[in-house]
Formats: structure tokens, sequence, C-alpha cells
């Protein structure tokens, strides 16, 4: 029997949009929900997805991709890989688990609401594949953490962090809350699927994919980029509701939401996925530096996006350039410092064949965060177990939740940002922080930062044993050196080309 | 740094390099087949990253069901690029007959 083509019935099929006779539109699709652009349905008609598949061919192709990711991992489940490898990339499943499975199940309620109140039938459509993707996503990573879970119960973070107050959970709900649950379907669809999932899930999830490649790791290499395959079709929902946006004179609202989710992205990923792959990745296996990932896949491919639909870079691009230069490294630092606070066991990645490979992507790395480097090496030498870590706390951006900081060893590198609303101050990271705070002030004065909380006194007893407690991190669970320290009796250059730094370092500390 | 696995290019990694971005594998390796079969003007570029390798044609890059069936050796259906299709550059257009990937803005 002859069947039609896709295209001949897909528009039909799809367009869903009946007159209502019980409600009005204002009912079924209220703005707040639906269109901050406030776009009628009609405008909205206009849209045409650019990556069309129907339900059959969706469930064949996504059986196909579950039943080789699936595959591999039984094929490969003897050769105890967890076991084997170094303790850095053991670190790293550890912290992608954490951070990434149940922030997938956020996607899945996003996504849901697009398929349930994007005003335009194609985006429900996608959309409704979408929320399946981002249910695969969150169970197969789920699986994939909980197998070596009787090895480590750090692992258990795949489930938990985003139940608990750890301050990296905090930073990570807040983005998602902001950029996902915390929209209207419209905006959404720019801030999640254009700006997250065509321009930062790439790093992470094709980053990674790379050097666990070249590490071994097929199994999880093969994991994350099938996770990708989802995104690369779903991450169009965006593209198309730019285009209706723009040709209805929207574009100065539609590029504040790419400005606004582009950087609550980047402060994340740089802190997630540039430590991963600068430091954390055996030296022997690592493919590109974080700052090549980011330009070719930020930079060549989705700047060039951006221009391509008729929008402008933002107006920060400049100054994220430049911080594709630091961010990671003065991120990784402060990551190690506070280890204790994490569910992973963060590697130095600081070995002298490390840091000439760092010196060699990154000039000048040795003179800014080298010098700091040689500090900790020299306390662990000598036994300085209390200068190992922070004595108070860091100071926290109000929007980011990333700790406040900048270029070491320059001088004073970093700006101060606040805004004075309501009773209090609030302390931004950079400029585009304050600037997304001072857009919408109302919307973000009431969230509190781990250190606001601390002060406030809602942490009690509000001790290091306490404040551990109350980010649900449990003895077994915080972080410690991943190899023991073993790094830093191997760093240190001769004494005396250490002595002239010295103080300028401790300084920057 | 990734090898180049094939080129047709005068050299220059122009602004208007479209393509996609597959994991590693036989769809992959057919993929790479097909777009220089189904490009034929267009200046080509494939990076191979071991886990993805990247295709970039210059304003551009078509890639046919049939060239992919003809490649692979057996029946395909667009719609199973997909499996592989990690990222691209450029804008897609997905039909049961081809999958293309360009630019609206040349430079």
């Amino acid at each position: 029997m002859a069947t039609l083509n896709r295209a001949d019935w897909y528009d039909i099929a799809r367009d869903t949009n009946w007159t209502p006779r019980y409600a009005s539109v204002e009912e079924i699709f209220p703005d707040e929900m639906s269109d901050a652009f406030g776009l009628t349905v009609e405008q909205w008609e206009a849209y045409d997805e650019p990556f069309k598949i129907s339900y059959r061919e969706y469930v064949a192709v996504q059986s196909k991709k579950d039943a080789d990711a699936y595959s591999v991992k039984a094929a490969l489940a003897r050769a105890n890989f967890f076991d084997k490898a170094a303790p850095g990339w053991i670190s790293i499943l550890k912290m992608h688990y954490g951070a990434i499975c149940l922030a997938e199940y956020i996607a899945v309620l996003g996504e849901a609401k697009m398929a349930r109140f994007g005003k335009a039938p194609g985006m429900r459509n996608m959309a409704t594949f979408g929320s399946l993707d981002e249910m695969r996503h969150t169970q197969i990573q789920l699986y994939f953490a909980h197998e070596n879970i009787h090895k480590s119960r750090q692992l258990d973070w795949g489930l938990k962090t985003y139940h608990t107050q750890n301050w990296a959970g905090i930073a990570g709900r807040a983005m998602l809350d902001d950029v996902i649950l915390g929209r209207d379907a419209a905006t959404m669809s720019i801030m999640l699927t254009f700006a997250l999932e065509q321009g930062f899930t790439n790093l992470q999830f094709l980053g990674l994919a790379a050097d666990a490649a070249k590490m071994g790791d097929y199994s999880f290499s093969n994991l994350i980029s099938s996770v990708q395959t989802d995104e690369a079709r779903h991450a169009q929902i965006g593209t198309a509701a730019l285009k209706v946006l723009i040709a209805n004179g929207k574009k100065a609202q539609a590029q504040q939401a790419v400005e606004i989710a582009f950087w609550r992205n980047w402060r994340l990923f740089f802190s997630l996925t540039g430590p991963a792959i600068d430091y954390l990745t055996p030296l022997e296996h690592r493919h590109q530096s974080f700052k090549e990932f980011v330009h070719e896949f930020i930079v060549a491919q989705f700047e060039r996006a951006i221009e391509d639909l008729g929008l402008d870079r933002p107006w920060y691009w400049d100054f994220f350039l430049d911080t594709t230069n630091y961010y990671q490294h003065s991120g990784h630092l402060e990551l190690w410092f506070l280890r204790q606070t994490l569910w992973w066991n963060p590697a130095g990645g600081v070995t002298p064949a490390e840091r000439a490979w760092l010196e060699e992507k990154y000039p000048g790395w040795n003179q800014r965060w080298g010098r700091l480097w040689d500090v900790i090496a020299d306390n662990v030498q000598h036994g300085r177990q209390d200068k190992l870590f922070p004595a108070t706390v860091p100071m926290l951006c109000n929007i980011c939740g990333l700790s406040i900081g900048g270029i070491p060893g320059q001088g004073h590198h970093v700006k101060g940002h606040w805004t004075d609303y309501g009773e209090r101050r609030y302390y931004f990271c950079s400029a585009p922080c304050k600037w997304i705070f001072d857009i919408e002030q109302q919307r973000y004065a009431g969230h509190k930062s781990i250190v606001d909380r601390l002060l406030a006194g809602d942490i009690q007893p509000g001790t290091i044993d306490g404040t551990l407690e109350y980010m649900g991190l449990f003895p077994g669970e915080r972080g410690d050196d991943a190899d023991d320290y073993a790094w830093a009796r191997s760093a240190l250059p001769p004494m005396n080309d250490r002595s002239a730094g010295h103080a300028d370092a401790a300084a920057g500390l | 740094m990734h090898d180049q696995v094939a080129a047709r290019t005068s050299g220059n990694d122009s602004k208007n390099m479209v393509g996609p971005v597959l994991k590693s594998g036989d769809i992959a390796e057919a993929a790479i087949a097909a777009v220089q079969d189904d490009n034929p003007a267009a200046a080509l570029i494939v990076e191979n990253h071991e886990a993805y390798v990247r295709i970039k044609a210059e304003g551009q890059c078509l890639i046919r069901q049939s060239t992919m069936e003809h490649h692979l050796g057996r029946p395909f259906e667009m719609a199973e690029l997909e499996t592989v299709l990690a990222s691209f550059a450029g804008q897609i257009e997905a039909t049961p007959e081809y999958m293309r990937f360009y630019f609206d803005k040349v430079f």
C-alpha cells in the first residue's frame, strides 16, 4: 500500500489550532504561561519548525539511540573501567551526574510547558518530543550514575543535588528556575532551547564526549553524545520562535532574552565544563582546551547562528570572549579550595607536565595561577593543613551564585558591582549579572545565596560542619583532593624561582 | 587538536561553513562520503574529533537519502541520521529525501 510522504500530511496533522467554543483563547493561553511577547495565535501560525519528525519516526529513532547506548554499556560493563580510570576522570563523572541528571528533569517540565502553552502548533508538537527526550536524559543518566553507586556514595548526588541546599545546587536551581520554570513558553523557547541547548550543552556533551573517547570511556562518551542528538533536534524550537518574534517587531525583547540566558548559562558552564576539560581530564587524553571548545561551539557556531537569525551579538560579547581566558582557571582553583563542599573530588591537575600544557594553551598561566598553586603545594609539603582550606566564606554573586573573582597576581583585578534595592545591597560578579538583576529587581531580590543564609542565621550551627550538613554533605560524600595531593609533591620548581612571587601570590589567594 | 580527514578547499575556513557534527561510526562515514557526492562544487573540510566528526561545507551542505543508502549499502530513512546528529552549524531543513544545512545570510 502506498503511503503519503510525511511532507504531504505533516502540516495538517499537527495543526491543532481549533476554534475554541467553551473557553476563550486568553483563558487557554494566558500570557504569563504562553507568551510574554503578546503575539496572537494567528501570528504564531507562521511558526515553521525546521526539524520535522513524525511520531512513528521519533519512536523508531529513539529506540535505536537507546539500544545503542545500553548495548555499549552492557558490552563494556566487564571492563571495570570505573575501577581503573584516573581519579580525576571519576570526579568528572560524579560532577556531571550530580549537576546534570535532575537538571534534565527540570527540562522535562519546561518542554511540557511549551507542549501545553506554546501558541504555535509546531512548537507544541516539537516540545512534546522534547519533553520525552528530557525524560530519557534524566532516566538514562541516573541509571548510568547508579551503576557504580556501591563504589562511591558521591554518585548518589545524581539524584540528590537539586534536592539539597548545596551552594552549587542552589546556583544551578536558580539559573534553571530563571530560564526554564519561571518563564512563559515563548520566552523559554529562546532561553532554554536556543541559548542553553544550541549554545552550551554542546560544551559539556560533546567536549566531554571527545575527551571520554580518548580516555577509553566509550560508555560515557556514547551516552552523552547520544543525549546531544536529542538536543540538536528539539533545540530548533527556539530558532523558529525567534523568526516569528523578529518578524512581528519583537527583536529587542527577544535579544534581551537571549542575552540573559546566554550569560546565566556561561556563568555555570565555565565552572562545570571548564575545570573538567582543562584540569580533571588526564593530560594524555585531552582533545582540546576548554577555550578551544568554546571557540568551536560558541564562537564559530552559536555566534554565527545569532547573526544568521538577524539578532545582534550580546552587548557584553567582547567581555565574554576575554573571560574564556581566565574564568575556568580561577573557578577551578576555587572549587579545589572549597572541595569539602563538593560531591566530587577535584584533582589539582597542576603537575609540571600539566602546567606546561596550561602555559601553552593559556600563555601567562604560570604567572597568574601557577604561583598560587605553588603556595598550596608548599603548604601541602610542610603539612600546614589549616592553610589548605578557606578560613572564610567566599563572596557570592546574587545572580549566578558563584564567587566574585578575577585574575590573580595582577593587582586587584576584581571590580565591584552592586545594586541597592529594598533593605539591602546586592553584589554581583560582573556587569552582565548586575544588568540581569536590574532588569527585574523584584524577581531576583528574594533569592538568598548560601552566604546570605549564613549571615542571616538560617544555618545553625554556623560552623563549617554545620554548614556542610546544611548543604546535605555527610561524611563520605564531602570532596577531597582526587589524587591525595600527589601533584603537590611534584609541582614545585626550584626554591629560588619561587621566593620572588610568593608574597604577591599569597595576597592573591 | 583534531585531524582533518578530508578536505576540498582553497584553504580558507570561511564564515559560511555549514554542516553537521556527527557521532563517529558507520553512519558518519557514509555521511562524509555522501556530502562529497551531494555537494560537488562546495569547499569541504571534515574534522575528526574522535567521538565526533565535524563536516563543513561552504554555503550549503546537502545530504541525500539515496546517497546515504548508496554508501551504506542498505535501506536508510533520512530520519535515522538523527541517531548520530549531535549538533550542527547553520540552519537545518529536514525532509524524508534530504537534510540540508544552510545560512540565510551569507558573508
